[in-house]
């Protein structure tokens, strides 16, 4: 029973921050952007606008529930479940802070900590795609049938890119359990420095996997309404948007832990230091946003196929080389 | 007694997926309790029910015209094959890396680069195919030499 009581606990701990500091990026998301656009931003809703978040989390829940008589209905219900189910899921192995004693026992800061931690990332958070292909093809609508498309065609090509990027991190490490590569950034130094180009191209496909700008295509408002998410509202579509914006958590946290050392720092708990690297990650998002504009469809598809993918095997092939070469030594 | 058994829990890899199913189960019922939540909130605020205008589909006002099911660019495949070689590519090399340190160690470095890399490099040539052939290239036009319905010659359409 107790095996299974204390990471109940935990993970119900863990999602309850996810779900605290989830509305809390939109906030920071709006202040920040608004900022770098000379606007205020939301700065009404209690101090500095701080409850502005919850506001617009009570006005979903209270909006219609409308379910398009052209759409498929099940699947229409079923595919936001399937967004929000896959980014919950896939925090469970990103390792925040060191063994600690609580009581006597011993727990674990991290929800499981798996030997394949990441290749068990890339795999739930590649079942996202079927929520946005699901939804967008159920919801009856041309635009969100357009989107749902360029979605899953552009996560589908950057998820390669990502898969290249954290190979050569793995192979350098020489292992693929999240803490292991925590603990060698700990004693050595972070792998930023010994993975640069691995580290752009993970960035570069986090961006892309998240559909965040400058590669937001499939939501491109201008020509495609809201992409897959056109037919939804209230707290459907806040399941997508809660699920996307998890997902940024989830993709910045795996970059803080795979090239910036994750937890580990002087002073601060562990925790703090992940969500302070993480914070860094967020920033970067929405720098991006207010920096460049939307890639056209084409020069999506050719940086990921005929750029960044020749560049990851390359990569790959380099690590490899070097790895070989260190052994023989 | 309850130490034993979480150091036991923590110790086998069969209490790591367990904390996985239990991630699994709430995540779950997180997403079970929102879309109750939605249902029955929905239940009892929603004042207007049948009303077919609300409920037709977003067009900006038009009449929608056709099926929205509609037949789509077929260079879409392209790309969905492109991604099964390569993602089954990393697929199999994922459970080599593990492995990697026991042959280094045993000094087969040279024989384990060569071999993952002739694996590697025949779906790199095919990437290499994939976009001489045009694969990957979205502009094209039928002066390209890619018909989009009834060019003459449709390449890997």
């Amino acid at each position: 029973m107790q095996d299974l009581v204390v990471p109940m606990l935990r993970t119900i701990a863990v999602i309850a921050v996810l779900m605290t500091l989830m509305p809390y990026m939109t906030w920071f998301e709006r202040r920040v952007l608004a900022a770098m656009q000379v606007r205020h931003g939301p700065n009404r809703v209690g101090w500095q606008g701080l409850l502005q978040p919850l506001a617009d989390g009570l006005k979903l829940l209270f909006k219609e529930d409308l379910t398009p008589s052209n759409s498929d209905r099940w699947l229409y219900r079923l595919a936001p479940a399937i967004a929000l189910f896959a980014a919950l899921a896939s925090f469970a192995v990103i390792p925040f802070g060191p063994t600690v004693e609580i009581q006597g026992t011993m727990v674990p800061m991290c929800i499981a900590d798996l030997d394949i931690g990441v290749l068990y990332l890339l795999g739930v958070s590649s079942l996202g795609v079927y929520a946005l292909v699901l939804g967008g093809w159920a919801s009856g609508s041309k635009y969100s049938l357009m989107g749902a498309l360029r979605a899953a065609a552009q996560v589908v090509s950057y998820e390669l890119i990502l898969g290249l990027a954290l190979i050569a991190v793995v192979l350098t490490v020489g292992d693929t359990k999240l803490s292991t590569i925590v603990q060698q950034q700990h004693d050595g130094v972070w792998l930023v420095f010994l993975q640069p180009v691995a580290f752009v191209l993970y960035l570069i496909a986090a961006c892309a996997e998240t559909n965040r700008a400058p590669f937001d295509l499939p939501e491109a408002e201008t020509e495609l309404v809201a992409g897959y998410h056109t037919e939804y509202s209230g707290m459907r579509f806040a399941m997508y948007f809660i699920a996307e914006y998890i997902n940024m958590l989830v993709v910045s946290s795996l970059a803080a832990t795979l090239f910036l050392g994750g937890f580990s720092g002087p002073f601060w708990p562990g925790p703090w230091w992940l969500i302070l690297k993480l914070m860094v990650f967020m920033f970067l998002f929405v720098w991006l946003r207010a920096t460049l504009p939307r890639l056209r469809y084409d020069q999506l598809m050719r940086l990921s196929w005929n750029k960044l993918l020749p560049i990851g095997l390359l990569n790959l092939a380099v690590t490899a080389v070097i790895v070989v070469y260190r052994s023989g030594k | 007694m309850s130490q034993s058994s979480i150091a036991i829990a923590q110790a086998t890899p069969y209490g790591a997926w367990a904390s996985v199913f239990v991630v699994g189960v709430l995540a779950f019922a997180v997403v079970g309790g929102a879309l109750l939540v939605v249902r029955l909130v929905t239940r009892v605020f929603d004042r207007i029910r049948d009303n077919k205008e609300r409920l037709s589909t977003y067009e900006c006002g038009e009449e929608p015209v056709g099926s929205a099911w509609f037949r789509f660019n077929n260079r879409f495949t392209t790309v969905a094959l492109a991604f099964l070689i390569f993602d089954v590519e990393l697929a199999l090399l994922w459970p080599i890396l593990p492995r990697c340190l026991e042959w280094l160690a045993m000094g087969k470095g040279v024989l384990l680069f060569i071999e993952v890399g002739a694996f590697a490099g025949t779906l790199a040539l095919s990437l290499m195919w994939v976009a001489a052939m045009g694969g990957f290239a979205w502009d094209r036009t039928v002066e390209d030499g890619f018909g989009d319905d009834q060019g003459k010659e449709s390449g890997d359409d």
